[in-house]
């Protein structure tokens, strides 16, 4: 179990310099930098941007003396700051990892929470109405763009009145709230964004508990529960869940780790002040610290969810050992 | 189970939808009393608003992306700027956009020698800044040194720049005097000392002295630190969500009443990445403001003005022009060798004639009209007839739409379709077809350029659009020169002077993108607009600089280096519920007088 784990922790390190490196290299080759989007202001003088690109070590055009750089700083634990928020990478990227979280859970909670019944009933009641019904749900979920959905939401929400137009907080009010109007506040900003991922991540996992499930309930073992009389109950929660849901909790791992980084869209309509949302506008600004540490921790954050996934599998799965 | 599920989340809807009803805090609207509480005294001779208003409430307003600094002198991301350039910190001299001219500021007068060479500001007697501490000609004096600090990155800093690279020298003769000593006469002198947002030499010297000037006051900084000059300062920021301002309690104008300002107590600001989220949030009621309405919004936005109760203002032209223009260098690259342009197109582009067919060639009113829902105007000329000042009809020459006059231009310099396969050749038989260029992002210059290859076919020019990512038309245009030509935007500048352009009419400017960087200009025209510019730049007369500019407004229409389009009008919108509300096409559009605003409701 512990060579298990400092193998996989290890395993984090070559690929954390590949994926670096290779993010640096794409930050070179493609045109522009930080200071590009000064160009349309009329009064910028040529030496003035020569001066700043030398100042914040981006006058090069070798990738190696550019990663160089950064990596000389981050294996000494100095990722550097931002170039827009003249701030170090690391206390932007805490104060958004947990909003980030709270949006994560959420959706989990959603999408879980309803895949899991759906697809199980799904499967017990197949071709049925319940079952194309819940596909077409599905389908829905699957096909719909979330920029779309998250439109429809927030513009939803301006005509009902029921929930407010984006954000985490009442940005007026915030500051004057009891700490339980604050859980409150949130959870209600929470509910449509959560709403959005929470559809989209129930629509696959649902087919997918769905599928597992068919398959499970034709084995020889279930017919063999069914015939020594058990309740059908016992039969679908006692034998076939558990074995049905084996492959889900691997996806359940990366589930967590793209909630994480790739909610940017619904970050961004929702103005959700996410991780996602800062890696992507630091990308379009190109915030080279901000982008670079940013793909570490979402690298790490991958190889931790799918860590944390073989770890849950192994302890729900009496057959596996992990070595 | 579903059922139950659904019933479930209904409720917990419903109830979190009535808990969340805003509580006690301040109030949203104005009750007559000024909350934080003026302190101290106005100073004796203080800046007087004429007008009047009445005390309280907040307004909640929306910006796309977080600040990246608090410090207003090193400041250049114009979400910065628009949160502290202004609300926050002020200058000597102030702008008043409705007439564009230079007002007093925190200084009360200024003279200026008769060589123009030594430059008085007279501050007014007792100012204050927003702790209390009393604002001296030291802390002028600091600002200044700080801008001119070789090692300190900011914009306000090359304008000053004299021809020996060295700065103005700056004195604090007295208390209130602050003077400028210049080696020689700066045209732009009153527009530039009021581009230096004044900062406390008493909480920033240790920090310039220890070489950290740069980074402090960034995001982190602590409210109570950052002690300013403005009508509000700084209460809470907190990152991706909002900014908060309130009063500060000793500034420094009052009005025809005698009353100090500002009237509103409060401002939070929230960001709002998402422009249609922003549109919904302001429809929602949830902000007072919004500082720019795109065309395309204003219909649906204004079938809501009555039952939302908040009105859409159309301000006119904007001062951002549209442009398009074709790669008149005819240089090489030094890497390659190669030229940037081939030698058989530069040989038209360079041709004043077909650069006039080209504009005659243009339907500027169908891009209004298509484009622009009809909001907007013609233009042919970088400056937009939006800017008072410096804007001059009569000096410009016009292309309107014509066809027949493009091609009578075109045959003139031989080409005509000789082949009849619908495309003109020059007298050597090249085809007459290029590429145009911009950048995909941008959904207007997108159908600027469709239009655009309309109308050129009409008179026989080929055009091939060519839509790349925003940075990559900008390496084009400043280091690679290797576009045949190019839709672009200018933004304005502000205050609106054209000196503030001039890196866009000098033939050495890096931004003259027809020909950038030019060691001697290539034309007599560019000669005489550079004469023409930089004689303004020594020049303090504002009437000689008008005159000078109308020529340099007659020689760029005439000779098109760019080939200006069009101006897009500039909307915004509010609730109704501001006193004073007088927006402008210029920064910070609505709130430009914020501390003269007041609430109505």
């Amino acid at each position: 179990m512990k060579t298990f784990l400092l193998r996989r922790l290890l395993a984090l390190l070559p690929l954390l310099l590949a994926v670096t490196f290779i993010t640096q290299t794409l930050l070179v080759l493609a045109p522009g930098d930080y200071f590009s989007k000064l160009a349309e202001n009329p009064s910028i003088t040529a030496a003035r941007l020569e001066m700043l690109r030398a100042q914040y070590h981006i006058d090069s055009e070798n990738v190696f003396v550019r990663y160089g750089y950064w990596l000389k700083g981050a294996v000494q634990g100095d990722f550097g700051y931002s170039f827009k928020f003249q701030a170090p990478v690391w206390s932007l990227i805490a104060d958004r990892i947990v909003n980030t979280l709270i949006l994560a859970i959420g959706a989990l909670i959603i999408s879980w929470g309803l895949a899991i019944p759906l697809g199980v009933i799904s499967a017990v009641k197949k071709d049925t109405v319940f079952d194309r019904l819940a596909g077409g749900l599905s389908f829905v979920g699957l096909s719909i763009p979330s920029v779309f959905f998250s439109l429809l939401m927030v513009f939803f929400a301006q005509k009902s009145g029921l929930f407010p137009v984006g954000g985490i907080h009442n940005q007026v009010y915030w500051q004057y709230f009891t700490p339980w109007q604050k859980v409150v506040d949130t959870l209600w900003h929470l509910v449509l964004p959560a709403t959005v991922l929470g559809t989209i991540g129930m629509a696959q996992y649902m087919r997918q508990m769905r599928g597992e499930m068919i398959e499970t309930l034709s084995q020889d073992y279930i017919r063999t529960a069914r015939a020594k009389g058990l309740s059908e109950r016992k039969v679908l929660f006692g034998h076939a869940l558990g074995n049905a849901i084996n492959p889900l909790i691997t996806l359940f791992g990366f589930s967590f780790a793209y909630l994480l980084s790739g909610a940017f869209i619904t970050e961004y309509v929702f103005s959700w002040p996410g991780m996602g949302r800062l890696t992507v506008e630091a990308l379009l600004d190109k915030d080279e610290p901000l982008v670079m540490a940013s793909i570490v921790m979402l690298t790490a954050m991958l190889v931790v969810g799918s860590l944390l996934a073989d770890l849950l599998l192994a302890y729900l799965d009496p057959r596996i050992r992990l070595e | 189970m579903k059922r139950r599920f659904a019933l479930l989340s209904v409720i917990v809807c419903v109830v979190l939808a009535a808990a969340c009803k805003p509580t006690v805090g301040p109030t949203m609207t104005s009750g007559g009393v000024a909350n934080p509480p003026f302190l101290g005294q106005p100073p004796q001779d203080p800046y007087v608003f004429n007008g009047t208003g009445t005390y309280g409430g907040m307004f909640v307003m929306s910006i796309p992306s977080d600040p990246g600094t608090f410090n207003p002198i090193t400041s250049t991301d114009s979400s910065s700027n628009q949160i502290i350039q202004g609300p926050v910190f002020t200058t000597l001299l102030g702008l008043d956009n409705i007439t564009q001219e230079i007002s007093s500021g925190m200084a009360s007068s200024y003279e200026a020698s008769a060589d123009g060479l030594v430059w008085t500001f007279h501050l007014r007697k007792g100012l204050m800044w927003s702790d209390g501490t009393p604002f001296t000609a030291a802390d002028v004096k600091f600002s200044f040194d700080v801008t001119f600090d070789p090692k300190i990155d900011n914009s306000a800093k090359s304008s000053f720049e004299q021809s020996d690279h060295t700065y103005p020298l700056v004195e604090a003769v007295d208390d209130l005097t602050v003077r400028f000593t210049l080696k020689e006469p700066n045209g732009a002198m009153l527009i530039n000392v009021g581009t230096v947002y004044l900062v406390p030499k008493h909480k920033l010297e240790a920090a310039w002295k220890a070489g950290t000037f740069s980074s402090a006051w960034g995001i982190d900084v602590n409210p109570a630190e950052l002690v300013t000059c403005g009508p509000y300062r700084l209460i809470e920021y907190v990152a991706n969500q909002r900014v908060v301002l309130e009063r500060n309690p000793y500034y420094w104008k009052v009005d025809s009443n005698g009353q100090r300002l500002p009237y509103i107590d409060r401002v939070v600001i929230e960001i709002v990445a998402d422009m249609n989220t922003a549109l919904l949030n302001f429809k929602a009621g949830q902000t007072d403001m919004m500082y720019t309405v795109k065309p395309e919004d204003v219909p649906g936005l204004r079938a809501e003005e009555a039952a939302k109760d908040f009105k859409v203002y159309d301000l006119g032209p904007g001062f951002n022009v549209y442009y398009f223009m074709v790669n008149q260098n005819p240089g090489r690259s030094e890497k390659s060798g190669k030229p940037f342009v081939d030698p058989v197109k530069i040989a038209w582009f360079t041709d004043v004639k077909f650069r006039q067919a080209l504009s005659y060639a243009i339907d500027r009113e169908a891009m209004v009209k298509t484009i622009f829902n009809g909001f907007g105007v013609p233009v042919y000329s970088q400056i937009s007839p939006a800017n008072k000042e410096w804007y001059d009809e009569a000096s410009i020459v016009k292309y309107p739409h014509d066809i027949e006059k493009a091609k009578a231009l075109l045959k003139e310099i031989g080409m005509e379709d000789r082949d009849g396969d619908g495309v003109i050749e020059d007298s050597k038989g090249h085809p007459v077809s290029f590429k145009l260029t911009t950048n995909g992002d941008n959904n207007q210059r997108i159908a600027m350029a469709t239009l655009l290859k309309n109308d050129f076919k009409a008179v026989g020019i080929d055009v091939s659009v060519n839509a790349i990512p925003f940075q990559s038309v900008i390496k084009s245009l400043q280091e690679l020169h290797d576009f045949d030509s190019v839709i672009g935007g200018w933004q304005s500048g502000n205050p609106p002077d054209p000196i503030l352009s001039n890196n866009i009419y000098l033939s050495n400017g890096f931004v003259h993108y027809s020909n950038p960087n030019q060691k001697t200009p290539a034309t007599p025209w560019e000669a005489r607009i550079d004469e023409l510019m930089n004689a303004n730049q020594r020049t303090v007369d504002i009437a000689v600089r008008k005159e000078r500019i109308k020529e340099v407004l007659h020689l760029w229409s005439e000779n098109l280096p760019e080939i200006d389009l069009v101006a897009a009008n500039y909307f915004v919108a509010a609730k109704n519920r501001f006193g004073n509300f007088r927006p402008s096409a210029l920064p910070y559009y609505t709130y430009w007088n914020l501390d003269e605003l007041y609430l109505t409701k």
